[in-house]
């Protein structure tokens, strides 16, 4: 599969400030790939260089095989970005936005209006056409916002944090679009700090802090990269220390923590954890309530790698 | 570029209520107050017409009564309304205000006696009797030396003193000095239109706007953008500053003294000078948005103060002691062009202030050009 973008050895500080720190990637053509890291972490920084707004102490970027500068007009051609803010005038109505926006692209004007007439469509804003930006409501305004930035058909877009602020409709909305334009034939950077999201539609992620790239893989492999492979919370209000004691001598459990509330027991490997845990607290007679066993999630992974929740952060 | 830039700018400028409030709308609700206040003044004081003055004879016959009387039958050359009486009571007429002066015909050396020392009705009188006394002197010291030559000398006489004592209106002039308080408010508005200057910049720069981001990460050079943006908003805000300057004109009644061609024209220069003063302030890097609105809201009220806009002889204050200012102020040149147009016609001073606006143009867009073609940025 060809590679749509590669990016080697980027650095970029600000005074003292490292934002990328000798940052790497490489994205193929067709993928759903996820920038996940908290805020402030560079995935911002990182789409700035890639468009060519940001200078960059250090590194090289290509984009479809060519080397990206702020006149490789061919390479923009086929870029579309939906920026973390909303980026329409207020001025202009719903349609002459996306037309203003289609038209740094496409010069031809009856493909012009195909092109918004279809944007349109995409987004589900066939009835606010006329409306002012003003008047639409926060998922409206971001649907817009996608609008503007893939009205030209790119063959990589970049969408810098679509769903910040988003009610759950749109934000549904919003990701049966990327998907769909995913598979019409687009390559898509995902870049968010919701880690639910980019599980749900990226092929693969990236996940970075403090500018460095901590690990890339599909979902499946970032989770087996961790040592973690369940966590199971239980409902305890009397548990004693020798209790916590002799689940952390079960088998695969490798940590046990209480507080007060909770008994959370994290297994690595192994089957029937759950079992195993709930025989002991009845052998010993351990009041319990609700039971919770949950699969390793990417803030595990964020957690396991940095030594901190990726929502603290977010 | 430039015309899909120009399209959606200008549609984006008309519909912004807040840029044409400030830079139409403002003025001329200025205008209504400025002449609310000013028209009672310049009624009741300044509106030039004939002078009222007495003459006190000693005798029925007199050659400066005879003057006067001839004076007075022909409009062009009426400069006085005269009452001829006595002394006692041309002093109380001029003790009560009714008289700016009382000429004596005394044969031998007429005099003038006037309320206060200054003023231009005074200057008048003063200027008409020492013609007449350097006249009648002339032709006594002739008749005294060489009477055959009197009559060449009546005759040169006499054209030269209907030339003097003729008033011409050589000009459309608007003898108002309240009209330069709506010179200064049509420049303060010209100097508004650097908002939609600041705005253009902004709206195209990434570092600056979400929008500007847009624009700059797609195809194609950025000042064909923003060239498009300018020339929209030149266009909208000039057509705005002539309706408000039509306003003042046809609505309020202020005579500029000049056709409405030259106003529209004086106005195109100075539309021009805000709206690049504008992009080029807009253009600096370091500042943020509203330390540049307040930048140009600042540069615009200064200027116009020091234009007179506040204080009426703040110009000529500054004539005197740093006459430089006057020379370069855009307010102070758009004023200029309006007054030297009104009062002597396109000369070479008008040709000054058409230059040295232009001259600002150019500078202004040269600095934001240099400052605005940077294609990458520091930081976002």
């Amino acid at each position: 599969m060809a590679c749509a973008v590669k990016i080697e050895n980027l650095v970029k500080r600000y005074k003292e400030l490292i934002a990328l720190d000798h940052f790497g990637l490489e994205i193929n053509e067709g993928e759903v790939f996820g920038l996940l890291g908290p805020n402030g972490s560079g995935k911002t920084t990182t789409i700035n260089c890639l468009l060519s707004l940001l200078e960059y102490d250090k590194g090289k970027i290509e984009i479809f095989g060519k080397e990206m500068k702020p006149d490789s007009y061919d390479i923009k051609q086929n870029i579309g970005v939906i920026m973390q803010n909303v980026a329409v005038f207020d001025q202009l109505t719903v349609r002459e936005n996306i037309d203003f926006f289609c038209g740094l692209y496409i010069k031809d004007k009856a493909l012009r209006k195909k092109y918004v007439d279809e944007a349109i469509e995409f987004v589900g804003l066939e009835d606010f056409t006329k409306f002012y930006p003003r008047k639409l409501s926060g998922g409206l305004l971001r649907r817009l916002n996608i609008a503007c930035g893939i009205a030209h058909k790119p063959k990589l877009i970049i969408l810098d944090e679509p769903t910040v602020a988003v009610d759950p409709q749109s934000r549904n909305k919003i990701l049966e679009g990327i998907r769909k334009l995913n598979k019409d034939g687009a390559t898509i950077i995902y870049t968010s700090h919701y880690m639910e999201e980019v599980e749900q539609i990226c092929t693969r992620i990236l996940i970075m802090d403090k500018g460095k790239s901590l690990a890339v893989g599909t979902n499946e492999e970032l989770k087996k990269m961790i040592k973690n492979t369940e966590t199971i919370e239980i409902e305890a209000a009397d548990a004693s220390t020798g209790n916590l004691e002799a689940l952390g001598r079960l088998p695969h459990v490798y940590d046990v923590s209480y507080d007060g509330v909770k008994i959370r027991v994290r297994c690595s490997g192994g089957k029937h954890n759950l079992i195993r845990v709930l025989d002991y607290l009845q052998s010993e007679e351990v009041v319990f309530g609700r039971v919770y066993s949950e699969l390793p999630t990417l803030n595990d992974v964020f957690l396991e790698i940095t030594g901190k929740n990726l929502r603290d952060n977010a | 570029m430039f015309l899909h830039s120009f399209k959606y700018s200008f549609k984006d400028f008309i519909r912004n209520r807040i840029l044409l409030f400030w830079i139409i709308m403002f003025p001329m609700i200025l205008g209504v107050m400025f002449n609310f206040a000013f028209s009672g003044i310049y009624d009741s004081s300044t509106k030039f017409s004939e002078i009222p003055a007495a003459v006190v004879s000693e005798g029925d016959f007199s050659i400066l009564k005879s003057l006067l009387k001839e004076m007075d039958k022909n409009e062009d050359t009426r400069l006085f309304k005269i009452t001829y009486t006595d002394e006692e009571t041309a002093l109380k007429m001029l003790e009560d205000g009714e008289i700016d002066g009382i000429i004596y015909d005394d044969i031998f050396e007429p005099s003038l006696s006037v309320r206060g020392e200054s003023g231009i009705t005074v200057s008048i009188i003063k200027s008409f009797l020492d013609r007449y006394k350097s006249a009648a002197a002339v032709i006594g010291e002739t008749a005294m030396k060489n009477p055959k030559k009197i009559p060449d000398i009546l005759e040169a006489m006499s054209s030269e003193t209907g030339e003097c004592l003729t008033l011409k209106n050589y000009t459309d002039a608007n003898m108002n000095p309240y009209v330069t308080y709506f010179y200064n408010l049509l420049g303060m508005a010209c100097m508004y239109v650097s908002m939609v200057g600041m705005y253009t910049v902004i709206r195209n720069q990434a570092n600056l706007s979400p929008q500007g981001m847009r624009i700059n990460a797609a195809p194609g050079g950025k000042f064909s953008m923003i060239l498009g943006s300018l020339a929209a908003g030149q266009l909208i805000f000039f057509v705005g500053i002539v309706f408000a300057a039509a306003f003042l004109r046809f609505v309020l009644g202020i005579d500029f003294g000049i056709s409405f061609g030259w106003v529209a024209l004086i106005c195109f220069f100075g539309a021009a000078v805000g709206l690049t003063m504008g992009f080029f302030v807009g253009s600096i890097g370091r500042m943020n948005e509203n330390a540049k609105r307040g930048l140009l809201l600042g540069a615009s009220m200064l200027f116009s103060f020091l234009s007179g806009l506040m204080v009426g002889d703040m110009p000529m204050l500054i004539e005197e002691s740093f006459p430089l200012l006057n020379r370069i102020n855009p307010v102070r040149l758009i004023c200029d062009s309006f007054y030297v147009m009104s009062s002597y016609g396109f000369n070479d001073r008008m040709a000054y202030n058409f230059i040295a606006l232009a001259v600002w143009v150019v500078f202004f867009v040269a600095g934001g050009i240099l400052m605005s073609r940077r294609r990458k940025y520091k930081s976002l």
